[in-house]
Parts: C-alpha cells; sequence; structure tokens
C-alpha cells in the first residue's frame, strides 16, 4: 500500500490489524458489530478496514467530509458503539454524542486525543502490547463485511449491507477478467466510502498487488493525476467516468502516454462516447472496461470497449452479467421483455446486498421474491434502472424509474435534498431538478418558493450542514409557486422544460 | 475591479460557499479545506478563460496555481503579460 512517501506491505498490515482485531476484541467487539471509520483516506484508515473485519465485524466507512448530522444519522441507524477515527477528526466527535450517536468507544489511531465526557477514548499506543498474529474469529462468508450508505429518497441516507460472500464474488471475477497480478499496481482513486474501493483494496489483496492512494488534492486536477499515473507506474486505473474525461480533455496528454498502464475501468455513470474515443485514442494501448451495479449488488455486468468509430454518438453499453449473477428485464407489466424492449434490470445471485440496515420496509421494496423463480425463488434485487438488451446481448442504459441521478459518479436522490430545502423554516416548498451535462452528467438546480427574504448563499449555508457537498444545487431559481400538474402534484417535466 | 475581487465574489457566489464571507480572504486555502472541490476547480476555471479571455495551458492545472485566491490572480496575471 501506498500513500504519498509512506509504505505498507502486506505483512506489516497484516501484523497491524491483527492488533487492532486484538484491541477491537478485548473492547467487546463481536460477530456482527457495526464499527464506524472516521478518518481520511490513509494507510491508518486501511489498517482499521482491515482491523474490523478480522474482528469479524463489518465496517461503516464515513465520508470525512459529510456533515457530522449526517454522519451522527448514521452511527445512530447502524448502532455504531465504537468508532475508529483520527486527533483531526476530534473537534467533531463532541457533536456526534450530542446528536445521539451511541458511541462508547472511540480510538484515535493518530496522535494524542482529547477527553471525551461519558466515552472511553484510546489512542494508538493501546495497540503496542496487542498479539500481531491471528486471532480464532469464526466467521461465514454469509456474515456481514461493511455497510455502506447511500442517498435516500425519504431524505434519510440509507444502509447497504454487503457480505463477505457478495465482495468475494465480484472480486473473485474482477481480478480473473483482468488478471491482475503481484506486479500490479493498482489506483485507489474512490472514497472508501464509495464501493469502487473495494475492488482497489481487496482486489490489490486478493492478487498481491500494489495499491497507491491518489492524494485528494492530486485527483482535483487532470495533470496531477497524469503525474499520478506516470510516477506510480499504475498499470490498471479504475475511477468514475467524470476524473477521465478531464484527464481526456484538460491532462495535457499525448499519444502513447503512460506505457505501463494496461487497464481502464470506469464505473458509476455513463462515459459520454466522445470524451471516451479521445482518451482510447491517446492511450492506443490500453484496454477499456465499462462496469454498471447499484451499491446493492457491487457490480453485475460489465463491457470491454471496442474500438469507437468516429461516427458513433450513441453511449455505450452496460453489458452483460459477470460470473455468478443472474439478471433480466422486467417489464411494466411484470413479464420478462423480449430483447429489444425497454424494462427494469433485476439482478440475482451472489453479490446481491442482504438489505438497508434496520429498514425492513424499504429493503422489501427492492429485494423481491424472483417472479419467475419456480419452487424455491431466490431474492432479486429491482435496479431502478430502466434498459433495453440489444441485438448482441448487451444491455443499454435508458433512463431511471424514479428521481435518482447520477453526478460525477455520486448516486443522488433529488428527493433527500428536497427534504434538506423544506426543512428551513424560510422554505414554503421546493422542487430539485437534474440538468443534464456532457462534463459531470448532471448539474443540479432547485427551484424554490420562499417567504422572507432568504438568499442563496443562506440555503447553501443550510444543506452544507445536512448533505453532502456534491448534494447541494449549484443554481437557485427563486420562483413565486411552482407548477402543477392538473393532480396537484408538482409537475416536474414543466420544470426541465423552463430550465431549457 | 481587480482579478481578487472578481474570483472572490464568483466563489461567494457560484461555488456554493458554505462559511462566512469575510474567511475568504486572498490566503485562504481553498483546496485544503475543502472548499472548492474539482466541480468547483473546473467552473473557476471555465469562469477565468471566459472572464479574461485568456487560455490557461492544461500544465498550469496545478494546486500551486488554484489553492488561494492570490495564486489564482498570480496565473491570470502570468497569463495576460505579453
Amino acid at each position: 500500500m501506498v500513500d504519498g512517501e509512506r509504505r505498507l506491505t502486506y505483512g506489516e498490515l497484516d501484523e497491524q490489524s491483527w492488533r487492532l482485531a486484538h484491541l477491537l476484541v478485548d473492547v467487546g467487539v463481536k460477530r456482527g458489530d457495526r464499527i464506524g471509520i472516521y478518518l481520511d483516506k490513509s494507510l491508518e484508515a486501511v489498517v482499521a478496514i482491515y482491523g474490523v473485519l478480522k474482528a469479524g465485524a463489518a465496517y461503516v466507512p464515513f465520508d470525512p467530509r459529510a456533515p457530522v448530522a449526517r454522519l451522527a444519522y448514521m452511527a445512530r441507524d447502524c448502532g455504531l458503539s465504537v468508532l475508529l477515527s483520527g486527533v483531526d477528526k476530534a473537534e467533531s466527535w463532541g457533536g456526534l454524542l450530542s446528536q445521539g450517536a451511541p458511541l462508547e468507544t472511540v480510538l484515535a489511531l493518530n496522535g494524542e486525543a482529547p477527553e471525551l465526557a461519558g466515552t472511553r477514548i484510546l489512542t494508538a499506543s493501546a495497540l503496542t502490547d496487542r498479539p500481531g498474529d491471528p486471532l480464532s474469529v469464526r466467521a461465514i462468508d454469509q456474515d456481514l463485511a461493511y455497510v455502506l450508505y447511500t442517498s435516500g429518497s425519504t431524505g434519510e441516507p440509507k444502509g447497504v449491507t454487503i457480505s463477505h460472500r457478495s465482495a468475494l464474488v465480484f472480486l473473485e471475477w474482477a481480478v480473473d477478467l483482468l488478471s491482475v497480478g503481484s506486479r500490479d499496481r493498482l489506483s485507489s482513486h474512490a472514497p472508501f466510502h464509495f464501493d469502487l474501493s473495494v475492488f482497489d483494496l481487496f482486489g490489490a489483496a486478493h492478487a498481491g498487488a500494489s495499491v497507491a492512494i491518489v492524494p485528494p488534492e492530486t485527483a482535483m486536477f487532470p495533470v496531477g493525476i497524469g503525474r499520478f499515473i506516470n510516477d506510480h507506474q499504475i498499470t490498471v486505473w479504475y475511477s468514475v467516468p467524470s476524473i477521465l474525461t478531464m484527464l481526456a480533455v484538460r491532462g495535457g496528454l499525448e499519444e502513447g502516454v503512460f506505457p505501463m498502464l494496461r487497464t481502464i475501468v470506469f464505473a458509476g455513470e455513463v462515459f459520454p462516447t466522445k470524451f471516451l474515443r479521445r482518451l482510447m485514442k491517446l492511450l492506443p494501448h490500453v484496454e477499456f472496461y465499462n462496469w454498471y451495479g447499484p451499491t446493492e449488488t457491487n457490480v453485475c455486468t460489465s463491457y470491454r470497449v471496442p474500438l469507437l468509430p468516429e461516427e458513433q454518438d450513441e453511449d455505450i453499453p452496460i453489458g452483460s452479467a459477470i460470473a455468478n449473477t443472474d439478471t433480466f428485464v422486467v417489464t411494466d407489466e411484470g413479464r420478462r421483455a423480449t430483447r429489444g424492449e425497454v424494462g427494469e434490470l433485476y439482478v440475482r445471485g451472489a453479490t446481491v446486498m442482504q438489505g438497508y440496515w434496520g429498514d425492513p420496509q424499504r429493503t422489501a421494496r427492492v429485494l423481491v421474491e424472483d417472479p419467475f423463480g419456480g419452487e424455491f425463488p431466490d431474492p432479486v434485487y429491482r435496479t431502478g434502472d430502466l434498459v433495453r438488451e440489444d441485438e448482441v446481448g448487451n444491455y443499454r442504459f435508458r433512463g431511471r424509474r424514479d428521481a435518482q441521478i447520477k453526478s460525477r459518479g455520486y448516486r443522488i436522490e433529488l428527493g433527500e435534498i428536497e427534504t434538506a430545502l423544506n426543512a428551513h423554516p424560510g422554505v414554503v416548498e421546493s422542487a430539485v431538478t437534474a440538468v443534464p451535462d456532457e462534463f459531470v452528467t448532471n448539474r443540479i438546480k432547485a427551484f424554490v418558493v420562499v417567504r422572507g427574504v432568504i438568499g442563496k448563499a443562506e440555503l447553501v449555508r443550510w444543506c452544507a450542514d445536512r448533505i453532502p457537498r456534491y448534494m447541494i444545487p449549484e443554481v437557485f431559481e427563486f420562483v413565486d409557486e411552482l407548477p402543477r400538474t392538473s393532480t396537484g402534484k408538482i409537475d416536474r417535466q414543466a420544470l426541465s422544460q423552463a430550465r431549457r | 475591479m481587480k482579478v481578487q475581487e472578481r474570483v472572490r465574489r464568483f466563489i461567494l457566489e457560484e461555488l456554493n460557499w458554505d462559511r462566512p464571507a469575510a474567511d475568504l480572504t486572498d490566503e485562504f486555502p481553498l483546496l485544503e479545506s475543502g472548499a472548492v472541490d474539482s466541480m468547483g476547480v473546473f467552473n473557476l476555471v471555465s469562469f477565468l478563460e471566459e472572464e479574461y479571455g485568456v487560455h490557461i495551458p492544461d500544465q498550469d492545472l496545478v494546486p500551486e496555481n488554484f489553492g488561494t485566491i492570490g495564486g489564482i490572480a498570480r496565473l491570470l496575471d502570468s497569463r495576460k503579460a505579453p
């Protein structure tokens, strides 16, 4: 593992994470417990992830930049009694506690931590006398490995629960597909609370490959990304497409750069064909893959991108089902779609989540009995994504059934933004819409009806305390009223027409 | 209007600034603080290129040039110089 100038061998990672696992068991962590990880992306965070897994528990990675209110909700929702954190986050611990996070122990993995009333604070010094050898923890493949929180349409994020089996089935397929080996060097671009990181971290470990963390500041500049790939001699890069679009458009690349790079995988949103083609021309020696899958299914389809002819401007397909996974399309009438017909994509197999943590109702809406399952029907996941199967058996994404959107690879429920806005005492009502954008898939625009004098700055500050930065609308339009349909619902079609 | 002032106004009005306006000095760490993200940088570059009719080469898109308002102003000065 490489983090800037710092290095961690797998031997060191193994020993340090066993020490942490011993400590976690000593403070009472049991199989199936959820443990929060509130650290910037770093070697400490990697040790924390492995330590939690080795203790038989599931890790719950926090977005270190998310508002404390949202993190406190997550902590309450999945009952986090232990938090692995760092002194640089210490000023937020009090806020978590005062907003009901049930924390009993906070372990600061870097430096000396301040006291916190009612909570046991431990520092890294507590690890030194713990043994660095294996614990005997009985864990099976169906046990929970991690919980990732994703935007929820009712205003509260939902915890997607993924088992070891789910992650492993995906990883074994991925490592095999890309022939990842011990001489490979993977990038770690996605944050740990984003499921793309599962491949970077565990795919590398599975193959004994090295993996280098992309520093957040580097990741903000296309030239920096190019320099990173060069400096670290990255062989396999994995990220959302918007980063790669920036690299193609403003990376200052010359044809044939990055001779060591052999594979680029992207996932999370549609890669605009014209930018993908440009990048493929600059990197003719690289193979490109488009992976698809909501967090609830890890990755479930894959597409190897062929040479893209100049005249092609249609979006590339999302591909077909990966190993040990079954996918099928269901029409509105509930029958299997024929080839070419648009319907909702369903996923069956080991990569499907166990459910949303503590929310059987929302789980039951998406995890349903296989309608074509016969005697012993499996649970299948309804993706909410509309697709059609093309003539060679690849799925083509056609949109959403609901108000979920993608922006820069982030998955966003517009309803969660509206809930945040509507909670403001001066907001009468609001409607949030997605404005398609060629670089970042969508930009977010809010139509707001207010009473009194409330400006954009006030609403931005209000949102920043409640939702992650990437969900805050870029444009606010203040209107006297929202257009209505004949049934009295907000007329979203009229709003999306109005913006043109 | 001075470059610094126009950039400040752009960041305050267009980049979802969520802190007190007075915090945004010429030396405020825009990137380290997380106040400006990758989308913000991208929007900022488009703004500078349109507003001042300059082309900022890809190689100049680096943290050293966008870390502070002062850095952005220096970058722009160097692009505008004959």
